[in-house]
């Protein structure tokens, strides 16, 4: 004799309807989630590249430009004036290496912006690539100082606004996902919830019986309980390979791509986490929540 | 076992269908309830396992008031109360020996000793045949003998059956009030509603009698054979 169930659950249409929810919930929080991490991944590259360096920009007199035959005097005052920079540099703590970028170098970065012609025409300012040893250590402010002492025409990038965009935009996508994962999780549990209610309505009958006949309150919450456990089960291990397959096409068909524009994709402890602990979250909370709705039901009981 | 005293009953805004119904019943006794029908024969015995609650009056079962009881007791007292129902209320969905193995599970005995101990009274109500049929493809006899198998097979302490010899033609009827009989000598109260003449002479015990909502209790016609 097998041992079959005292309520015939799987039979309720709902069932094929609840599995098919508690899928789409951990497809959807899972994805979220890894993009998440993912991003949050990115920010600390991207952060820690930034923070260890500085760039210093010097604009050249444009007061003198035009001028025919000032051309080689310029050229040379230009030269003393980053060879002062340099000096401060070098004397300051803290400070690795400094790396000039020559004009092609240059002229590569700001060729998206200007055509090639003109940038043949434009006197183009030096950019001092400085790497900081120790991003702790090194007086900001005071270097600040001397060097627009040294020479006013510098400019030091922190780039600290473009970091702190940066942390915003992260932040916004985390929060983003988390307002993803809560929404589509409170929709998964409120199926639970209405699955439940009708279940326990269409064998409205056979529980009166089974609750005459002495079984217990949890008794009979198990019954669903274990019901929606198994079809959440089903329904998280679907959910799951899907999203599974949807982050591995993303991966195989974006990343070489977007190769050299975003940091390289590590598969971190937090993501794999998040793909185990979505769906047994969701798998657990379901369960609780039919085990709790059918005892508050069945308290009503004489 | 079970006392009533100055027991009424009405169902939400309806009459009185129980007045003032007192009575005991000893433990190891053995009754039947007669009454015409709509006299509340039904009524009293949804009292006595616990469907309904008495709108007034007081009720004991097994020594104790009703009022008394909390409700995480109730379900194991009520396990030693063995039921068959006027429409007996078996489980469309599953079969025989499930049915009748249903008070066991509920009382936690081990699966292995389900099978033989379910298998041999379904022999004896004369179902051998039918271990694995659903109800639904069952006669309306064949159905009452499984919800009588199902009432007694946890041996409760007090057996409470709603015509339970209705479908059945004299001789089965017959055997299963043996079946009844047996379990009272094994010490197990038991209360009997039926409208068969036949039974209540054949059987000598007292009545509970039910008139227009009132009990009295009969003594027991004479044995005839
Ligand atoms: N669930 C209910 N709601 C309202 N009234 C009910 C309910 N059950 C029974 N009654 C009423 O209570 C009265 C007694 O009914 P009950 O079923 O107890 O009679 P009975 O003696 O068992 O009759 P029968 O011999 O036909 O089975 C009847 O008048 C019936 O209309
Ligand atoms: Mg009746």
């Amino acid at each position: 004799m097998t041992r079959s169930r005292d309520l015939p659950l799987a039979r309720d249409a709902s069932a094929r309807f609840l599995a098919w929810l508690i899928a789409l919930t951990v497809f959807l929080g899972t994805l979220a989630w890894t993009a998440s991490a993912v991003l949050a991944d990115w920010a600390t590259v991207w952060e820690r590249g930034l923070t260890g360096s500085l760039t210093i920009q010097l604009t050249p007199d444009l007061s003198g430009m035009g001028a025919a035959g000032a051309d080689g005097a310029d050229a040379a005052t230009f030269e003393r004036r980053v060879t002062a920079v340099l000096a401060v540099l070098s004397a300051e703590p803290g400070i690795d290496a400094v790396h000039r970028l020559d004009d092609a170098e240059t002229a590569s970065l700001l060729d998206p912006w200007l055509d090639a012609g003109m940038l043949e025409e434009l006197p183009l300012p030096a950019l001092l690539d400085v790497t900081v040893a120790d991003a702790g250590s090194l007086d900001l402010v005071g270097l600040e100082r001397r060097l627009t002492m040294a020479d006013p025409g510098t400019t030091l990038d922190t780039h600290q606004a473009w970091l702190s965009d940066l942390r915003d935009i992260v932040q916004a996508a985390q929060w983003l996902a988390l307002t993803v994962m809560l929404l589509v999780g409170g929709a998964g549990l409120i199926a639970v919830v209405f699955a439940v209610r009708a279940g326990l309505a269409i064998h409205h009958h056979v529980i009166e019986l089974l609750h005459l006949m002495g079984a217990t309150d949890l008794y009979l919450a198990r019954q669903f309980q274990s019901h929606v456990l198994h079809l959440s089960v089903r329904g998280a291990v679907a959910g799951l390979v899907s999203a599974l397959a949807v982050m591995g096409l993303l991966y195989w068909f974006a990343v070489p791509s977007t190769q050299g524009l975003l940091p390289t994709l590590v598969i971190s402890p937090v993501m794999v986490a998040g793909m185990v602990a979505v769906p047994m979250v969701v798998c657990l909370l379901a369960s609780l929540t039919a085990r709790w709705i059918v005892l508050r039901s069945v308290s009503i009981l004489p | 076992m079970i006392q009533f005293d100055n027991v009424g009953l009405r169902y939400g805004d309806g009459p009185e269908v129980l007045r003032d119904v007192t009575f005991t019943l000893p433990s190891g006794s053995f009754h039947f309830l007669t009454g015409a029908s709509g006299a509340g024969k039904s009524s009293l015995m949804r009292l006595m396992y616990l469907g309904l609650r008495p709108t007034r009056g007081t009720l004991s079962i097994f020594g104790r008031a009703l009022d008394e009881i909390s409700r995480r007791e109730l379900p194991a007292i009520r396990r030693q109360i063995g039921v068959v129902f006027q429409n007996f209320r078996l489980l469309d969905h599953l079969s025989a020996i499930d049915n009748v193995a249903l008070p066991l599970r509920l009382s936690g005995v081990h699966e292995v000793d389900i099978r033989s101990h379910v298998t041999e009274l379904l022999d004896w109500v004369g179902l051998g045949a039918y271990l694995d049929a659903l109800p639904a493809t069952l006669s309306g006899g064949q159905q009452q003998r499984i919800a009588i198998a199902r009432s007694v097979i946890n041996r409760p302490r007090l057996l409470l059956a709603d015509e339970p010899t209705g479908n059945v033609d004299d001789t089965i009827g017959t055997r299963l009030l043996y079946l009844f009989e047996e379990l009272n000598k094994l010490g197990t109260t038991v209360v009997i509603a039926t409208h068969s003449e036949t039974m209540i002479a054949r059987f000598a015990h007292p009545r509970l009698h039910l008139d227009s909502g009132q009990l009295r209790l009969l003594p027991a016609l004479e044995a005839k054979g």
